[in-house]
């Protein structure tokens, strides 16, 4: 069993299957309240039943294993931290507010993982194989920890989707992408207001690489690489958009694919700034900005083909075209 | 309660730990150093594993990190006097501000380093340079680093070699060469919010195609601020700013071509296009 006992102030003694005592880090007393491990050694071998039995504010070790449930925390401010090269068989669903997730490096999650609390986190240590992101919480937080994090959707979901009730959330460092060839998966979708998403890859989409929905406003999506998609790389349906350093190509889709399509919604003020480099393969134009998109601004970029300015009101300047 | 480490390392084999140097820690899984000086480094071969040095550790040698899906956290004040290397894949480090490093190797692909702020450095010195990315789809962000200027130029402070390298938020403070030089295999490098203090040649040497320089702040370079070389066609340089360059703010090369450069500050006041293809406008050059 693990047990521990305390000597002085700030430090920390437990005991590990061996049974011998070893002394842990110092400066922080109680560091879990529970410990899993489906070997059998900790407070219980299920992830679910160590959550139910922490309660609130609460801090719980998942040892490396492998470990076949689905599970939903439902309490406030517990932090999960999963050891290096767990898979988890089922999905992971953070209900309860101010939940953080962190998965260790390498871990595998084989069903959907959902924020749906507020201020809920997932902390990625890179390596890690997800199968579909859902962002259902305001001002939550999601990172791969690096790109070799990939979410992947499949034929079933979107490799990243932040719902409308999720304003204010930050997703990066990660790798996301759906089954090429269907119909109806992005690989991230953004409905939410004010979010962030920087620093991704996209290795390939069902349809767009990136959609923002009519819905949002305020979207940044910063330093991002989209090598491959069906549909136009980035969907903007959103308002009052700013897309900076990112870089997109196209191909294998239908014809006449865009880098970018500022689209029918209406909504406009999209900003379009700062080396993005858009060499998208279809012939299509690289920026269509839409007649009822008004006031864009598509400035200092590096396109393969031309920008189209259906608005009429947009700023386009200063852009390299030469195709490559 | 409980709290668990699988193996706990402690140089001075206090509290019982289960060993006095970080070798024996090697595929022990969730691993956990205590504070002290480990004259001998360690190479971990196996993947899965965890790494968490307790603030203030000093390791005397080199440090490397070779299997696969690795995660490492330095506390505050860390020193690691030899090379870091991360040449597994998808290894993630990460450290708490104040840590010390004398080159950091990131050759596996889709590397993760997060240097948790500027107090922390990777000083290459005479010997190395001080992070080297040489993997694919590589993040590193939040860390200083400098090499020892006035040398024989040997050693730039920031290398990518790797396809699509992301430089976030670095700090160069100094570089007996190029602060920051992207090669001609490191296509779709993105250089953004990077400041760069001085350097002895160049301050961003660019020589991977499509490049993206965003928002960078280069001063005090013997050479060019941000030099497009010939075979940097198709970067941009974008909301950047130049000053007290000894040679030209930015340059292309002739065979830098169809590049962009826009919405730059110059304030040393020259920006050259030798390729005649490429877009320069709306900069200051005042």
């Amino acid at each position: 069993m693990y047990t521990q006992g305390h000597t002085a102030r700030f430090t920390h003694f437990y005991a590990s299957r061996d049974g011998t005592s070893k002394s842990g880090p110092s400066g922080e007393q109680n560091l879990y309240d529970k410990v899993v491990d489906a070997a059998g050694g900790g407070d219980s071998t299920s992830i679910q039943t160590g959550l139910d039995s922490a309660g609130d504010s609460s801090t719980v070790l998942v040892k490396s294993g492998s470990y076949t449930e689905n599970i939903n925390s439902t309490n406030t401010n517990v932090k999960v931290v999963v050891e290096p090269g767990t898979t988890v068989t089922g999905t992971v669903t953070l209900t309860g507010d101010c939940n953080t997730w962190q998965m260790g490096a390498g871990g595998t999650v084989t069903g959907l993982i959902t924020l749906t609390g507020d201020k809920c986190s997932y902390l990625g240590k890179n390596g890690g194989a997800l199968s579909g992101v859902q962002i259902d919480g305001a001002s939550c937080y999601f990172t791969g920890g690096g790109w070799g994090t990939l979410t992947d959707g499949g034929t079933t979901v979107r490799g990243i989707l932040m719902n409308s009730v999720s304003a204010d959330s930050i997703v990066t460092c990660f790798s996301s992408q759906t089954t090429t060839g269907g119909t109806g998966f992005d690989a991230v979708v953004i409905n939410s207001s004010r979010s962030v998403c920087s620093i991704a890859k996209i290795n390939d989409s069902e349809e767009e690489a990136i959609d923002m929905g009519a819905a949002a406003t305020d979207i940044l999506v910063l330093g991002v690489t989209a090598l491959e998609s069906d549909v136009n790389a980035f969907n903007i349906q959103s308002e009052r958009t700013r897309c900076i350093g990112n870089r997109m190509t196209i191909s294998g889709g239908g014809s006449a694919q865009r880098g970018i399509l500022m689209g029918t919604s209406g909504a406009g003020d999209n900003s379009i700034v700062g080396a993005c480099v858009i060499d998208q393969t279809t012939g299509a134009d690289s920026i269509e900005i839409n007649a009822n998109t008004e006031n864009c601004v598509v400035v200092g970029n590096r396109l393969n083909g031309a920008v189209d300015d259906k608005s009429g009101t947009s700023t386009v300047a200063d852009n390299e075209l030469t195709a490559f | 309660m409980a709290t668990i480490y699988d193996w706990v390392i402690d140089a001075s084999g206090a509290n019982d730990a289960d060993g006095t140097t970080l070798a024996s820690g090697v595929g022990k899984g969730s691993v956990y150093v205590k504070n002290g000086t480990y004259a001998a480094g360690l190479t971990e071969t196996n993947d899965d594993q965890s790494w968490e040095f307790e603030p203030g550790v000093v390791v005397q040698a080199a440090v490397t990190f070779s299997g696969d899906n690795i995660q490492v956290l330095f506390g505050s004040g860390c020193d690691v006097q030899g090379l870091l290397t991360m040449s597994g894949a998808s290894i993630c480090v990460e450290c708490e501000n104040g840590c010390d490093f004398d080159g950091v190797l990131m050759s596996g692909n889709n590397g993760y380093f997060n240097g948790g702020g500027w107090d922390s450095i990777s000083d290459g010195g005479i010997a190395s340079l001080a992070i080297s990315i040489t993997g694919n789809d590589a993040i590193v962000t939040n860390v200083a680093c400098q090499t020892t200027a006035g040398g024989a130029g040997a050693f730039t402070a920031l290398s990518i070699s790797g396809l699509r390298g992301n430089a976030i938020n670095i700090k160069v403070i100094d570089s007996d060469n190029h602060a920051i030089a992207i090669t001609s295999t490191a296509t779709y490098a993105l250089l953004q919010g990077c400041i760069i203090l001085g350097a002895d040649v160049d301050g961003v040497l660019i020589e991977g195609p499509r490049t993206r320089v965003i928002a960078c702040h280069v001063t005090a370079c013997g050479g060019d601020g941000i030099s497009v070389g010939t075979t940097g066609d198709n970067s941009l340089v974008v909301s950047s700013i130049t000053s007290s360059i000894t040679g030209t703010d930015i340059l292309i090369d002739a065979l830098g071509e169809d590049c962009c450069v826009v919405a730059n500050r110059c304030v040393t006041g020259t920006i050259t296009d030798n390729s005649g293809t490429s877009t320069v406008a709306s900069n200051d050059v005042t």
